[in-house]
């Protein structure tokens, strides 16, 4: 939320004064939080976001940077004026650009990471770094894909909004220091701000006693009829019954 | 008075049935979210069944049913092609909340004393998957599953020969999706047995 605030991306959300969620509230929120995580913690939340058996570095060394919203030089993209990618990671070993959709329903394409990808070798010289990009919700598939460009070639994550929060909440299993496990909290949090909730399983179904004469009370016609009484019918084609 | 006093009591527990009822279809939302994510399909769209929907015009032939949507619900979650491109794929999980009507020959849908008991009947998922070549059409006709060979708790797996199509209905306990690690294993049992029969290889994502 803070750098969506930082810059400017709540115009639309503070109407009347209602906040009303959107994208870039919902990847404020979530990645803003993440960033404050340890390094590790991270790469272990975003890996298992991404599916069982995925590519994804398991050790993508210390988060040194986390932006948002840049503006990138869109020459040779489909872009006429700039490129803005909603996040761009930068690690030890990885530059990692986060294309984030609002919903899980759909709206990712490949050109665009394309034009992103183009976008950051026009705007940052080459740092050694890895470029891999993270698509992140909004995703027809989950599987990993990867892009060609001239000879280069990218690998593409996908993860569900829902397998991200369903991650965050599968660290809570670990023995974290209070602060990590505040931190994991909030985040937890903004995902239900944001209409996201994680799974429940039937483990946490609790039994509850029934009456078993309850449907029998219901099914026969006499017993609650008994004080309800068909009144005489209204001009109209409605019954009604008089209490 | 008595007899109030038994309305009231019905009362309370027509409270807590319908609280029940959506702590428990708010899990069984989430699990079909998860197999639908683990098994990378892409969206969930749900259709009742048992009855109609409820009608917004009230009238002799609307069931109480129509308004139950748990009762037998299913949960379309797409097609897939596979990487070479010439099978396609779909599936669907129904969930059912009550196998008790189908468990006998003599049920009335209105008549809830010929259902079996409850105790007797089962909750579960039927998986169906209809598998086909890219260029032949769909078979999908999902009423076979209120066969009663289908939808009782008796059902485990069956493959099914439909022209062109081959279709998978695979039966499994709701009691099964206790946590992670068993959802994960039922979803293991599902795609060995496509995988064992020769049908598709499913990976879980």
């Amino acid at each position: 939320m803070l750098q969506a605030l930082l810059h400017k991306k709540l115009k639309a959300s503070f109407v009347d004064p209602t906040f009303k969620p959107s994208e870039d509230t919902l990847t404020s929120s979530v990645i803003g939080l993440l960033q404050y995580l340890p390094s590790d913690i991270l790469s272990s939340i975003l890996k298992d976001a991404c599916g069982i058996c995925n590519s994804f570095p398991i050790e993508i060394g210390d988060v040194l940077d986390i932006r948002f919203w840049e503006h990138w030089d869109s020459n040779n993209t489909t872009n006429s004026k700039l490129v803005e990618p909603d996040v761009l990671i930068v690690t030890e070993y990885y530059n990692i650009i986060v294309e984030a959709k609002r919903s899980d329903d759909g709206g990712q394409y490949r050109e665009q990471w394309q034009n992103e990808i183009i976008a950051y070798r026009n705007s940052y010289s080459d740092d050694g770094h890895k470029l891999v990009v993270l698509a992140l919700g909004g995703n027809i598939s989950l599987a990993e894909q990867v892009l060609k460009i001239g000879n280069d070639s990218f690998t593409v994550f996908c993860a569900s909004w829902f397998n991200l929060l369903h991650a965050i909440s599968k660290q809570f299993e670990n023995d974290y220091p209070a602060h990590i496990k505040r931190l994991l909290s909030d985040i937890i949090n903004a995902f239900e701000i944001h209409g996201f909730f994680d799974i429940e399983w039937v483990n946490t179904l609790t039994h509850c006693p029934l009456n078993s004469k309850t449907v029998t009370v219901f099914s026969q016609s006499g017993t609650f009829s008994n004080f309800y009484q068909l009144c005489i019918p209204l001009k109209t084609n409605h019954f009604s019954w008089e209490i | 008075m008595g007899n109030i006093e038994s309305i009231r009591q019905a009362l309370c527990d027509v409270r807590k049935a319908h609280r029940i009822i959506y702590a428990y279809q708010k899990r069984m939302m989430d699990i079909v979210r998860f197999i639908g994510n683990k098994l990378d399909f892409p969206f969930v769209e749900g259709y009742k069944h048992f009855s109609n929907g409820a009608p917004k015009k009230i009238s002799s032939g609307t069931w109480a049913w129509d308004y139950l949507y748990t009762y037998l619900y299913e949960y379309y979650l797409g097609t897939k092609v596979n990487p070479e491109n010439n099978i396609e794929y779909a599936l669907s999980i129904f969930q059912f909340s009550d196998t008790g009507f189908f468990e006998s020959d003599k049920s009335v849908r209105t008549n809830l004393s010929t259902f079996v008991e409850e105790e007797a009947a089962e909750s579960k998922f039927l998986f169906f998957l209809e598998i086909k070549p890219k260029e032949c059409p769909w078979w999908w006709k999902t009423e076979v599953i209120n066969k009663k060979e289908f939808a009782t708790k008796n059902h485990t797996s069956t493959i099914l020969k439909e022209g062109e199509s081959i279709i998978v209905l695979y039966s499994v306990g709701i009691e099964k999706f206790i946590d992670e690690k068993s959802a994960l294993e039922v979803l293991n049992e599902f795609c060995a047995l496509c995988s064992n029969e020769g049908l598709i290889e499913l990976t879980l994502h």
